[in-house]
């Protein structure tokens, strides 16, 4: 099945939109905590994950989508949400703890939440996987053909959650694919020190689901089983798993010195870098010319120096607001 | 033919090469058709059987790969010493199928005599392009396994250690016929099974199972009970040794093609030939991408073309054990020894 | 000659009526968790739910409690109302994070966009041996954390109303029922389980105590079974010549503040009886509470009655050593006018 140029395009466009906003957010965020490091100084206080070099799991699985499908992600969510289409602007400002934010400032990073697209993500891990499997419980109560998806990482496939939920979506046969980002490290932990199996893929079998390995982190590859996976669940064939081989590019958090990587790991990973590759592909294939390849990038780049100008912007919520949206 | 010197001999004993492919079998092909999942665990208890079943022939070395997916760790403990003595090669693997090209390249340079492999037709496929006339011994774990071995993996590791010790008869091993694609950025990849043209742009998820983006293909050494594309030109009528089959799909004769495990559909041909050996095929301009024995692989360019040329060998188990009972037995030592690392 | 015959039903029965009568009305409620189904949960809550409404709202889930609230909160921003069921409050461990960090403050994190109606119903309460893991109460726990409303009733008129007020709350609700409450027939008998409950529909609002019995001497404020306990305790002071008032609090988030400041106002006593563990909990809230509104009304620093900040233990005579009861209400308020 040939795949339609809009869709290559696109998943480079937005990969070339995610590399960059976390390129500034990774600026901003240490430009005024320097130089003692102080976490809680600066426009952007506490923690935060990246996600630079995961794009093409996000990207891969969002042209699939439509509206009112449901995802959850983790505490590195940022280029699930982009990829998902949350409003950029809105993202940025709660990212930045501004009024104008998706949670008036009240979430943070890893607390993004969104009802159009439907995107909720959480800083504890595999929390969002038994809520996705509620979603598309929802679904199927409701006789909607939406589907959910659920993002975790290879550590969290360690966690309970991700067994309740795995054996909760394959008994009530559910439409949700389990979507793990394996990028080799639980912060520091690698995965063979974690994980008494190779794959997680693998464990797929033993809930009674498909699971599948994409061994390489290619928007192109992840695009072609998450179509096969999404159509099966929403066609009511139940869950699946996809497990893709990914790359964090830097580390867990920023600050992490990241000294548990060597540098010859690291180098090998910006060398695979499927930004450049998948762009260059493009080009080679004739889908991009280097003029519009250009075009893109100062597109893209555009768009997030405006989101983060709006959130600079903004205004902070007043201090008494802290009070308000505990109930509805 | 490589004759290995005894002097390349490890410690005196004979060499087994031994690779195993932890990405076998996990792919698409388990979501769009029914494809079976030999995860690790199961791939690790194959090669347990395999080296425990080494051991009733003669003494001989396993020099293996140290798979990125620890297989064969995790086969020696659970052989619990009932293994041959088995040393890794000097490679980092990291999953790649450059892991099973290295280490087949390797194992040539070694001396081995024989060449297991676990996984399926693509791990074959690396292999061989590593070391194109390998005496081949492809235990099957992988979705398609149209040339691998499926036997009890201990009878195929008795096989295997009485043919690396000179204990088989002279027709022990039949004689592939392989596919070597060469496109003009001058590199050549060998395909065993297969070699497909395929018109979509993209390699992607690598694996192939959409009928509709078929242009062409060529394939050896295609058994009638084989599944996949060589169902289909087996379905043509009977290859010949020594030969390929070219195919070119379109509208024409429609065929039953069994793509894949629980992947029953049809395809239709429009025109086939059969080709000895030292054919050279232009592949159709229409031929984007090329697919290597199941996985789209390369980008083609102008040049492409696939040259039929006398492959690798496969070890006939049944030939070999067949032959065991006309051996006076007391020449054959039993083989048991600990599964100690010798590196 | 009975003007109007009172309809009297069990706790357990009332709560199970109410779900039946917000599953005929609302098709988006539904129901999960362990032996709901043909069992009809294992305290009766849903008893002959299955019958009526089939296994696709009452469903039967695997023991996978993380898994099925999580669901639940999935469900609930998707545009069901799910009532699921923690079978012990007791076995909160195995999925807290679900319940305080997930379903207590997404609509918070999402600066109210997105709001959570669920239930989240479970059994409480000792008395009867169930030892240390079985038989707690818990409510200061979750009422502690931010983010979702507790309520207890004490009565099948209040289990009824209260229900039906939690399943038609926009927000997480979470609603302990004390097994002692239920009116089981496996349970020892307990005459204040079976009340007068209306056949229609009825809501009693969240965050409102009532005075389960009035009375000029002294307040005994409290929640659930103790409750019944402290009504029992009126009953025998009042031959005594004291007049207690006992306010049933019936929630713990939001606590009626006021109705704990207008009955010390009145009284000048207070005593709060809880059957949770005594340190850290409902009882100093209620205290600190009457401290900081109405410490001039005070005659008496207030006492309190709980759990003495131990495992509940298994043995009878050390089960009832532990817990709340009328005489220790009636030694406490005793105590309470002489000091």
């Amino acid at each position: 099945m040939e795949i339609p140029r809009d869709h290559l395009v696109d998943m480079y466009s937005t990969m070339v939109k995610i590399r960059y906003f976390e390129e500034r957010l990774r600026e901003i965020y240490f430009a005024d905590k320097l130089p003692a490091f102080d976490i809680g100084a600066g426009e952007i206080p506490g923690e935060m994950h990246l996600a630079a070099g995961q794009e093409p799991v996000a990207v891969g699985t969002m042209p699939h989508l439509k509206p009112g499908d449901a995802i959850t992600a983790t505490h590195r969510p940022h280029h699930v949400a982009i990829a998902q289409g949350l409003d950029l602007n809105r993202m940025t400002a709660e990212i930045f703890g501004k009024d104008t934010g998706l949670g008036h400032g009240k979430g943070g990073h890893m607390h993004l939440f969104s009802t159009e697209p439907n995107f909720g993500c959480s800083g504890i891990i595999a929390e969002g996987m038994p809520v996705a499997v509620g979603a598309a419980l929802a679904f199927k109560k409701l006789g909607k053909d939406n589907v959910a998806i659920a993002f975790f990482g290879e550590g969290a496939a360690n966690q309970g959650a991700f067994h309740e939920s795995l054996n909760l979506a394959a008994l009530w046969n559910l439409p949700v694919v389990f979507v793990c980002e394996d990028n080799g490290y639980a912060i520091s932990v690698p995965k063979d020190a974690s994980t008494a199996i190779a794959d997680n893929s693998d464990r797929a079998s033993a809930y009674g689901m498909p699971g599948v390995l994409v061994p390489e982190n290619d928007p192109v590859a992840v695009y072609e089983v998450a179509r096969e996976a999404i159509a099966r669940a929403r066609a009511g064939d139940g869950p699946s798993l996809i497990e893709v081989r990914t790359d964090r590019l830097w580390g867990h958090f920023e600050g992490d010195a990241d000294a548990y990587r060597s540098d010859e790991f690291k180098d090998s990973m910006t060398s695979r870098d499927s930004l450049v590759v998948y762009g260059d592909r493009l080009v080679e294939e004739g889908i991009l010319t280097t003029a519009g390849r250009e075009k893109i990038t100062d597109t893209m780049h555009g768009e997030v120096d405006e989101a983060i100008d709006f959130a600079r912007n903004s205004p902070d919520p007043a201090p008494e607001d802290a009070l308000l949206h505990v109930f509805s | 033919m490589s004759t290995p010197s005894p002097t390349q001999d490890h410690h005196g004993l004979p060499i087994v090469g031994l690779i195993a492919n932890p990405v076998a079998s996990k792919d698409i092909r388990r979501l769009v058709g029914l494809a079976r999942v030999v995860d690790v665990e199961e791939k690790a208890n194959l090669i347990a059987r395999l080296l425990v079943g080494m051991t009733a022939g003669p003494p001989l070395v396993v020099l293996a790969l140290d798979d990125s997916g620890g297989m064969v760790r995790r086969a020696l403990r659970l052989t619990r010493g009932k293994a041959p003595s088995l040393e890794f090669l000097p490679i980092e693997a990291d999953g790649s199928e450059r892991d099973t090209h290295d280490a087949a390249a390797m194992l040539r340079a070694r001396g081995a005599r024989a060449l297991v492999t676990v996984g399926g037709d693509g791990t074959i496929r690396s292999a061989v392009e590593g070391w194109p006339d390998a005496r081949l011994v492809p235990l099957a774990a992988g979705t398609n396994n149209a040339v691998a071995i499926v036997h009890e993996p201990t009878m195929i590791g008795y096989a295997t250690s009485l043919a690396a010790t000179g204990h088989v008869p002279g027709d022990a091993y039949d004689r592939l016929t392989s596919m070597v694609v060469h496109t003009d950025d001058s590199e050549s990849s060998t395909a065993v099974v297969d070699v497909v043209g395929v018109r979509t742009h993209w390699t992607g998820a690598r694996a192939l199972w959409e009928p509709d983006d078929l242009v062409e293909a060529v394939v050896a050494n295609a058994r009638p009970e084989a599944v996949g594309i060589a169902s289909i030109a087996a379905a043509l009528g009977p290859i010949p040794p020594r030969h390929a089959r070219y195919i070119r799909f379109g509208s024409g004769r429609t065929v039953r093609a069994i793509f894949g495990p629980g992947l029953v559909g049809e395809i239709s041909v429009a025109e086939y030939h059969t080709v000895p050996e030292g054919t050279r095929i232009r592949l159709a301009s229409a031929t984007r991408v090329v697919a290597l024995d199941g996985e789209r692989r390369l980008i083609r360019n102008d040049d492409a073309h696939v040259e039929v040329t006398p492959g690798a060998f496969l070890l006939s188990v049944s030939k070999t054990l067949a032959a065991r009972s006309r051996t006076d037995r007391e020449d054959i030592p039993s083989g048991q020894h600990a599964g100690d690392l010798l590196s | 000659m009975t003007t109007m015959t009172e309809r009297k039903l069990t706790t357990q029965k009332a709560i199970a009526e109410a779900i039946a009568q917000e599953m005929e009305r609302d098709e988006t409620v539904f129901a999960l968790g362990e032996d709901i189904g043909a069992y009809g949960g294992i305290f009766g809550a849903t008893e002959g739910l299955l019958d009526q409404f089939g296994p696709e709202r009452i469903m039967d889930t695997p023991i996978s409690e993380t898994g099925f609230i999580g669901a639940a909160i999935g469900a609930a921003t998707n545009g069901l109302r799910p009532i699921a069921e923690l079978m012990f409050v007791d076995f909160f461990g195995v999925c807290m994070d679900q319940i305080y960090n997930n379903m207590a403050k997404i609509h918070y994190f999402s600066g109210g966009n997105v709001k959570v109606p669920m239930v989240l119903m479970t059994a409480a309460g000792g008395g009867y041996s169930d030892a240390g893991q079985h038989s707690q109460t818990l409510w200061g726990t979750f009422a502690h954390l931010p983010g979702m409303k507790v309520v207890v009733p004490s009565n099948p008129y209040d289990a009824k109303g209260l229900m039906i007020s939690a399943i038609r709350d926009d927000n997480p609700v979470l609603y302990i029922f004390h097994k002692g409450v239920l009116g089981l027939g496996w349970m020892a008998n307990n005459p204040r389980a079976t009340g007068h409950v209306p056949e229609d529909p009825y809501t009693v609002p969240i965050g409102k105590a009532a005075v389960a019995r009035a009375g000029t001497d002294v307040t005994v404020a409290t929640i659930s079974l103790s409750v019944h306990r402290a009504l029992d305790a009126a009953e025998q002071l009042e031959k005594d010549g004291i007049s207690a008032e006992v306010l049933d609090l019936r929630s713990l988030v939001p606590l009626d503040r006021d109705a704990i400041l207008d009955s010390v106002r009145k009284t000048h006593r207070l005593l709060v009886v809880d059957e949770d563990y005594k340190s850290f909990g409902m009882t100093g809230e209620v205290i600190t509470t009457a401290v900081e509104g109405a410490f001039d009304y005070l005659d008496a620093p207030p006492a309190r009655i709980a759990i003495p900040d131990v495992p509940i233990p298994y043995s009878r005579v050390l089960e009832q050593f532990v817990l709340p009861d009328t005489e220790k209400i009636v030694a406490g308020v005793k105590s309470l006018l002489t000091a």
